[in-house]
């Protein structure tokens, strides 16, 4: 066992604080089964509660921004799939909304309206995702398999649209791939039928559960100034009490178009933060079922070359995804390839705040805390 | 390739020291011998064997018994053989037990390939496991690291001479029954502290520390469960407690009436209960192991048979600590004759399905329940387990000895008939009460904790 | 509405050189060194409140490297981009940790991909990247495939190939060296 203090004294000389014989580095990843994926957090602790934490990330980093750099336009479109494994639909219209703004494509209302369906049921397995694996990191295993039923059959509804589980590029520039049929329409309309009682159930599951609620109340208690500070948005901002969700504020897609509430509360510890998430499945059914009532009609996408050239320009767009905001800044030179693409990556920036939250906390608050936050690692290293 | 023609060539101390060891003892023990005797024999030897089997024989055959021959120390071999590798199976099909409620709790199906419905599977396991190489952690102390299984695992058999199986089926009635059973416990605390540190990992270690924490802690309010229950029964005797419960009267006084202690001691069952999962590190207890996180606590770095043996030994504890509930408060093999069964098979027909009841109830709660925090555990038991248990105790203290009174009416300060009617309402009275105070102290048990710091 | 332009020209008046509006967005031009005073100016300011710093990223001109700053007011829900020109003579920009907190670890990506310095980050090194990586990868004239040829170890055919492994430093002592002469001999920790 390497000693990570040689590393730290030599990388992170000003982080470190003095030393003492009661504390020791704990080493917590890459390969650790509750860090969400090949994060590595270097946390000194005295006994159990934690003194100092240096997150460490990089261990997934493929270079997508360099990559897409030396491909064209359409080229670097299935590369965003591979950022937010869990939410790749929010992530492709996230690349695709700053390119039909530079060209000021007019996009089909269906294909708006089909996005709209596409990202919610996204969003809806990705929380379910967290809803069962912030159990796995309590302890508890039946939440994971309650939530994985129906996730299953969200990612079956996904793969029926997009003919892909995970890497959907199904969001295209100027609308989407493939049109929706009564029949999948039908096993969406059995989805949302199907998933009202387990829903219900799940809430049950964690809400009547004395454990579970000491396990997350009031721990990783944040404020929205701190927050703030450091750029955390979406759900985690939101469960601390401000009410700011760019479906709302900034709408893409035909967010605008659509009844649905932003969901907030107060306190924003662990509890808020899994209150948010659980709302927002909520939310996200209401706007599916929305979407499958008035679905309008038209072409699906507006028909584009396979090669294009935007004109030169620059544009930072900003989309909401299961995990806060996303921008997207895009430089044009006015030729087939990118000259610049950067993703503004939410768990990036949500991760940044995690040192100043488990100041104090002991190791089990730490993997609460973490999976409260649900990183996805193929966001934060790009 | 040559990447893999580097070899470790390591000198294998421990196999020479162990050699040197065994030649050194013999050694020793032929020149005693010789210096006692005056002639070389080994004779002394094969006495010692052979009390060992007298008094073995004594234990198991009775009086009355031929005696001793080959044919009996054979017998005698293959029932320990027998009991010990029943004990396994236990061990073993827990685990799939296990599984199978847990799956039917997530709406799963549970192991089904291997034979029928699966039911193969430990067996298969078993033979993976016994398989496997048992990897051993280059900065690891490898004598400890040798050891903690096996400290582990045999307290775990040595608690299985407790279990009374059913009427007459006990293997050891031990004067003091409940006694040994906690100077066992203690024992498995040993193991899993010294594979936390023989390991050499940080992450055993905390768990080795938590898991001692934990044991410690959880066995005060677990003894004066067993206290309060000794008080009613008046023995330690595992067969006597079993029998105050059947038959009323002991030798001591007793209650003077049949009746399973899980009634005047339901907050006690509730105690011992909890106690008895803590002490097994199960869920929602199991800070020792918390895979999510301290990957695999204080087994992290074990391999193949040795991690087998703690896995073993968990489930074997599970099966121990399930039977003494069941002697403690439910009346062990108590229950009414079967038909076609006979006695003795229907009180071990009474037995697992009480067994199998706790043991469920412990899956459940592993179904249901995620794991508590370092400090919530340690305050659920100094601040709530502890109170309440000693409360307990207490009145049973004064229930007793009110009984006492009861039973002896040269001790009543005022005369009164001893009918059939006072003797009534003077239980009712006292299990109303001791109901109520129960539920009392029970109420505030389930309230919800909400003190962070310790 | 991303902004209120006519406010934001006059309240920035003192700070930029030049300004464009892009779809609808604004974009402000200023000095290396007025990024700063800019920055805080914004977020201090009681009609603005821009009290997030929502992205820090560069962008590669001809003549240097362009630090861009998007700035997010929570509150009014406005958005505007600062940008600023740093030299490649002198790749030093001033860092906004002492503003944005949420600068830190932008900074050190920008520092990582671009080589571009940020004077007084409480730690400015690799986030991304190994420590030991050598060269910048998002400048332009960084290869795609890197500047080492490095081929993944399945990629080496023959035997002796694996001979001719380019060296790597060993991070942990306690496994076996393959470059000492006695191959046999164990390494203690």
């Amino acid at each position: 066992m390497s000693d990570p203090k040689d590393f730290l004294t030599t990388q992170t000389g000003t982080l470190l604080e003095k030393e003492s014989e009661d504390r020791f580095w704990l080493n917590m990843g890459p390969q650790h089964p509750s860090t969400h994926g090949v994060f590595r957090i270097l946390l000194e602790t005295e006994g159990e509660i934690v003194k100092n934490v240096v997150p460490i990330i990089g261990y997934l980093h493929r270079g997508v921004e360099k990559i897409s750099e030396n491909r064209d336009w359409m080229g670097a479109l299935p590369l965003t799939d591979r950022m937010d494994y869990l939410g790749a639909m929010s992530n492709n219209m996230a690349l695709t909304l700053p390119v039909e703004e530079l060209m000021e494509l007019e996009v089909p209302r269906r294909a708006q309206w089909l996005r709209v369906l596409a990202l919610e049921t996204n969003r809806l397995a990705s929380h379910l995702l967290f809803y069962g694996t912030l159990g796995l990191d309590l302890g508890a295993l039946t939440p994971f398999f309650f939530a994985f039923r129906q996730r299953e059959i969200a990612q079956y509804l996904l793969e029926l649209l997009s003919g892909q589980r995970i890497t959907f590029n199904y969001i295209r520039y100027g609308g989407v791939r493939l049109d929706i049929t009564t029949p999948i329409e039908r096993e969406f309309r059995k989805f949302i039928t199907g998933f009202r009682p387990a829903y219900e159930e799940m809430w049950n599951l964690v809400e009547g559960n004395e454990i579970f609620r000491t396990r997350i109340i009031g721990v990783g208690e944040s404020t929205p100034e701190l927050l703030i500070k450091h750029g955390v948005t979406g759900p985690i901002l939101r469960a601390s009490g401000v009410k700011r969700d760019l479906r709302k504020d900034r709408p893409f897609a035909a967010y605008d178009e659509f009844d649905f509430d932003v969901i907030t509360h107060d306190k924003g510890d662990t509890y808020s933060r899994w209150y948010c998430r659980y709302k927002e499945m909520g939310e996200s059914l209401k706007i599916i079922e929305q979407c499958l009532d008035g679905m309008p009609d038209g072409p699906h996408i507006k028909k584009m070359p396979f090669f294009f050239k935007p004109p030169p320009g620059e544009i930072y767009s900003v989309t909401d995804t299961p995990r806060g905001d996303l921008g997207v800044y895009i430089v044009s030179d006015g030729s087939r390839f990118p000259y610049r693409v950067r993703y503004r990556a939410p768990s990036f920036c949500n991760l940044s705040v995690l040192s100043e939250l488990l100041y104090g906390t002991g190791i089990g608050d730490v993997i609460a805390i973490l999976g409260s936050f649900d990183p996805v690692f193929g966001e934060v290293d790009r | 390739m040559k990447l893999l023609e580097w070899r470790v060539r390591r000198v294998p101390v421990g196999k020479i020291s162990l050699i040197l060891g065994i030649l050194a003892f013999v050694l020793f023990a032929t020149w005693k011998i010789w210096a006692l005797t005056g002639y070389w024999s080994l004779e002394p030897y094969f006495d010692s064997l052979r009390n060992l089997f007298l008094t073995l024989r004594d234990k198991f055959g009775g009086p009355g018994e031929p005696p001793m021959g080959l044919y009996n120390t054979l017998i005698i071999t293959l029932k320990l053989l027998g009991i010990l590798l029943v004990l396994l199976l236990i061990g073993a099909y827990s685990t799939l037990m296990e599984r199978k409620i847990l799956a039917f709790m997530q709406d799963r199906l549970g192991p089904t390939r291997v034979g029928p419905r699966g039911i193969l599977q430990p067996i298969a396991d078993g033979l993976k496991l016994l398989q496997k190489e048992c990897i051993v952690p280059l900065g690891a102390d490898r004598n400890f690291h040798y050891l903690a299984p096996v400290i582990c695992f045999i307290p775990a058999l040595m608690g299985a001479v407790l279990i009374p199986f059913g009427k007459g089926l006990m293997p050891v009635d031990l004067n003091v029954g409940i006694l040994y059973f906690f100077a066992l416990g203690a024992f498995g605390e040993l193991g899993i502290f010294l594979a936390a540190w023989g390991s050499n990992n940080k992450y055993s270690a905390i768990a080795g520390f938590r898991a001692v924490a934990q044991l410690v802690s959880y066995e005060i309010p677990m003894a004066f469960c067993i206290m309060s229950i000794v008080l009613l029964s008046g023995s330690l005797k595992i067969g006597e407690i079993i029998n105050a419960q059947i038959e009323g009267a002991t030798a001591y006084g007793g209650l003077g009436f049949p009746i399973w202690f899980i009634v005047p001691q339901f907050l006690g069952f509730l105690i011992f209960f909890l106690s008895a999962v803590a002490e097994t590190n199960r869920t929602p207890f199991d800070l020792a192991e918390a895979e999510s996180e301290l990957v695999s606590g204080f087994h992290t770095e074990y391999t193949g048979l040795r991690w087998a043996f703690f896995f073993l030994a968990e489930y074997v504890n599970i099966f121990i600590g399930a039977s003494i509930i069941t002697a403690m408060y439910l009346g062990g093999y108590a229950g009414p004759e079967l038909p076609f069964l006979g006695e003795t098979l229907s009180s071990v027909v009474w037995f697992c399905l009480k067994v199998f009841l706790i043991f469920f109830t412990i899956v459940w709660l592993r179904g249901t329940l995620p794991r508590l925090r370092v400090d919530q555990l340690m305050m659920l038991c100094w601040k709530r387990l502890i109170p309440i248990a000693m409360a307990n105790f207490l009145l049973t203290g004064i229930f007793v000895f009110a009984n006492t009174v009861r039973l002896t009416p040269q001790l009543w300060p005022v005369h009164l008939e001893n009918s059939a009617y006072t003797s009534i309402a003077a239980i009712v009275v006292i299990l109303i009460l001791m109901f109520g105070l129960a539920w009392f102290f029970a109420k505030d048990l389930l309230k919800p904790m909400k003190e962070r710091d310790v | 509405m991303l902004h209120d332009k006519k406010l934001f020209l006059k309240k920035l008046k003192p700070f930029f050189n030049d300004y464009a509006e892009i779809r609808g967005q604004l974009i402000f031009i200023l000095d290396r060194s007025k990024i700063l005073e800019c920055l805080s100016f914004l977020k201090n300011d009681k009609d603005l409140k821009f009290n997030m710093l929502h992205d820090l990223t560069c962008n590669q001109k001809a003549k240097g490297l362009e630090v861009v700053y998007q700035l997010h007011s929570v509150d009014n829900s406005y958005w505007v981009t600062l940008k600023s020109l740093i030299p490649f003579e002198s790749l030093v920009a001033p860092s906004a940790t002492s503003v944005f907190i949420a600068a830190d670890w932008h900074e050190r990506e920008a520092f990582d991909m671009f080589g571009i310095k940020f004077n007084d980050h409480p730690d400015l090194r690799r986030i991304l990247l190994p420590d030991d990586w050598e060269g910048h990868p998002l400048k332009k004239e960084y290869p795609l495939g890197g500047f080492k040829d490095i081929k993944p170890i399945w990629a080496y055919e023959e035997a002796e190939d694996l001979q001719n492994l380019p060296d790597r430093e060993i991070l942990d002592s306690s496994i076996i060296n393959p470059d000492s002469d006695d191959k046999l001999k164990v390494i203690e920790s």
